[in-house]
């Protein structure tokens, strides 16, 4: 009877059991930790140097160019972060991410374009920044319609 | 794609974590594959026949819309 009910709610696997397991395995998740530590570090970093380069003007040009280039040479490091996550995931955690990149990059992509269309006309103007919001949530939409699809 | 998999754990009294850990992929995956939402590829569908010790033509079988 027990393992009928457990049977019958593991069919039923609700949509918030769906996204939640798509943490994965504990390798899937350690290789998560590891693209939100570098994406963390990688926010502070820029953060500070945004702030140090506004703050002090008078900065003299290589060592500006030294503290504008931390952040980029950190954000290698949340690629290759995020690479092992995906390299190591199983088949459907990979598709799962490889839709919702797609969607992030396509909605990415025809925003950008369509927007400046948009700014003509007299919107605000968009910097590359609100892209890549954009593009994130584009990202985390196409992951979770995906988890939807398939629950 | 249909497949015998709800069958073959339960007579194994497998619940779907204890399924997705002798597959050694996440209880996400083993879902949709068991609802037949979602076809694994040959690697997967592979070791899914080996850990039942059967055929991948004794658990899964194209529906219509496979064929």
């Amino acid at each position: 009877m027990m393992n009928d009910l457990k049977e019958g709610a593991e069919a039923r696997m609700s949509f918030w059991a769906a996204l939640s397991a798509g943490c994965g395995t504990p390798e899937d998740r350690k290789n998560q930790l590891a693209f939100v530590c570098w994406s963390v570090v990688w926010v502070l970093t820029l953060a500070a140097a945004v702030f140090y380069l506004e703050n002090n003007p008078e900065f003299q040009d290589p060592a500006a160019w030294a503290v504008a280039s931390i952040p980029i040479v950190l954000s290698i490091g949340i690629v290759f972060a995020f690479l092992r996550f995906l390299r190591n995931a199983d088949e459907f955690i990979r598709k799962i991410q490889i839709e919702g990149l797609a969607v992030g990059f396509g909605t990415g992509v025809v925003f950008g374009i369509g927007y400046r269309i948009l700014e003509r006309v007299g919107a605000p103007e968009m910097s590359a920044s609100d892209l890549v919001v954009v593009m994130t949530i584009g990202w985390m939409a196409g992951q979770i319609a995906g988890v939807w699809r398939y629950r | 794609m249909k497949n015998q998999l709800h069958v073959l754990r339960a007579e194994r009294d497998w619940t779907q974590a204890t399924f997705a850990n002798r597959l050694q992929v996440s209880r996400q995956t083993v879902n949709p594959i068991e609802a037949g939402k979602y076809d694994p590829a040959l690697p997967l569908a592979f070791k899914v026949a080996k850990l039942f010790d059967m055929t991948i033509e004794q658990i899964f079988t194209p529906d219509d819309e496979t064929l």
